[in-house]
């Protein structure tokens, strides 16, 4: 619950893990059908999930924040069915769950991969090129 | 009694240009359902941006793809821009529409010559791609390269295109746009090309909404969604052009929209280079970013390509999320496949024109789920040794 409108008029929106599924669902009666992408990162101390839709030109990011020690967020399939590979690249590299996916399998990751951190983690290594 | 028969296609399959997975559930001759599994090209190039500078990653950025990767590094230059706090001055904006546009062309081209292959119209296919080299030849000319032009940087553009560059340009798109024209009559009008895509891979409209399809496929079910309208950037409110729109919902459709996209274009680098401002090409930019966030978009030959970038206050991205137009589309090329006949695979397949480069953005895995990373140098030695060069 928390706005913040950027130089080039573009708007993020922090709200809470509860009102998420609410909060989507009301965009998606105002016009913002477009969900572009899930961006999940990892901040450090906790994790964040930002959903960005679009209404034709209009882009608004909706942030959530997920703790660390819990990391799970409520699906948006049954609003938004485009989120559907969106979720399960998140969950395969970042590691957030979505809860009530009807598929949350591997999408990008080998099948193995589960005893493994997440790559997008920041105690994961690697990447270091020289 | 029908018997649900599953069938695996790729990652490794003739009809498939670049490594994907589907699994069919054929019933006789029709597609039931089909489960597709990606993964097989992901380099991790998101986390490997990560310990890279803003510089070094628009570099990067423009190997994620060898097609269309002036969209990604046009969408990452601008993106990092606006996080950086400066502006290409106006002619590098033009120069960079101009590419952008001729990278349009090419890539349609390509995809049209893959399509017609797939359909088994070879002579096209070879029509096509030798079409294609004359704006292979332009990127030679005015870039120096043909395929990584490198051209892009923070703040402009790295040449200058010459009065003289400017002219061959012109004489060459006004050539190549007959041979434009001369495509769009041939797939209206040839029934080889009609017989297989007509009616076939149906996508209806609210499928399009629904699934968050975007470029060529949502245009040609009548969804007009183009960035280049919606959220002009470059100087895309600048030029003239029109959206090509098409209801047939097809295969057909999808092909006729990118073939008069290409007209559309070649009309747009000739209204650019008209229009073409005077001035510097590049400004110096700073090198690090403050703790902010800033996302980008561009239309790309395929749709919508999307950048998101956070900064950290340290001359490296905190977190750079690329979100290509391929994945966007890959549930509705799902819906497309349902109910479809065996032999339709194919150019359903290609009529999103898929790029799964694009898609799965390198990190080395052994069965063991070891993980490793090579040096550059590292890697020079494992490839002469391949060879039994060293």
């Amino acid at each position: 619950v928390e706005k913040k409108v950027l130089k080039d008029g573009r708007v993020f929106l922090t709200v809470k893990l509860e009102k998420l599924r609410e909060a989507m669902k009301t965009l998606r009666e105002r016009g913002f059908q477009h969900l572009i992408a899930i961006t999940g990162l990892d901040a450090g101390d906790h994790l964040e999930v930002i959903y960005h839709i679009a209404r034709r030109g209009e882009v608004l990011s909706l942030r959530v924040i997920v703790p660390s020690e819990k990391p799970e967020v409520p699906t948006i399939t049954d609003i938004i069915p485009g989120a559907l590979f969106y979720e399960r690249e998140v969950h395969d590299l970042v590691g957030i769950a979505p809860v009530g996916h009807p598929d949350p399998s591997p999408l990008l990751l080998p099948d193995d991969w589960s005893d493994e951190p997440p790559p997008l983690r920041k105690s994961t290594g690697g990447g270091e090129a020289k | 009694v029908s018997v649900l028969i599953d069938v695996p296609v790729g990652p490794q399959h003739p009809a498939l240009k670049e490594p994907l997975h589907f699994l069919f559930q054929v019933d006789g001759e029709y597609v039931v359902d089909v489960r597709p599994r990606l993964g097989y090209n992901h380099r991790g190039i998101e986390k490997l941006a990560e310990s890279k500078t803003y510089l070094q990653n628009a570099l990067l950025t423009a190997r994620i793809c060898g097609i269309c990767q002036y969209a990604h590094s046009t969408c990452y230059t601008q993106t990092a821009e606006k996080l950086l706090g400066v502006e290409a001055p106006p002619r590098a904006q033009y120069l960079r529409l101009v590419l952008a546009e001729l990278e349009r062309i090419h890539s349609h081209l390509l995809w049209l010559g893959v399509m017609a292959h797939e359909i088994g119209f070879d002579t096209m296919f070879m029509y096509c791609w030798r079409d294609r080299e004359t704006v292979l030849d332009l990127f030679e000319l005015t870039t120096g390269n043909r395929v990584q032009h490198a051209m892009n940087t923070i703040g402009g553009v790295r040449r200058d295109f010459t009065p003289s560059m400017v002219e061959t340009v012109k004489k060459a798109i006004t050539k190549l746009r007959k041979r434009l024209k001369y495509y769009e009559k041939l797939v209206q009008k040839e029934r080889t090309i009609r017989v297989r895509t007509e009616n076939i891979g149906f996508l209806s409209p609210r499928d399009v909404v629904d699934l968050c399809a975007v470029g060529p496929v949502a245009r040609a079910s009548g969804v007009k969604r183009d960035v280049r309208l919606d959220d002009p950037y470059l100087v895309y409110d600048e030029v003239d052009f029109h959206i090509v729109v098409d209801d047939g919902c097809d295969v057909l459709a999808r092909t006729l929209v990118r073939c008069r996209e290409m007209v559309e274009s070649a009309d747009m680098i000739l209204n650019a280079l008209e229009r073409l401002p005077d001035g510097p090409v590049r400004v110096k930019a700073p090198t690090r970013a403050g703790k902010e966030e800033v996302i980008g978009r561009v239309e790309a030959p395929r749709g919508e390509l999307f950048y998101y970038i956070r900064g950290n206050g340290t001359n490296k991205p905190e977190r750079l999320k690329v979100r290509t137009p391929t994945i966007a589309n890959i549930l509705s090329l799902c819906k497309m496949l349902k109910g479809c006949y065996i032999a339709d695979i194919p150019p359903i397949i290609a009529c999103i024109d898929p790029c799964i480069a694009c898609m799965e953005r390198l990190t080395f895995i052994d069965p063991k789920g070891r993980r490793w990373s090579l040096s550059h140098e590292e890697l020079r030695r494992y490839g002469l040794k391949w060879y039994g060069l060293k």
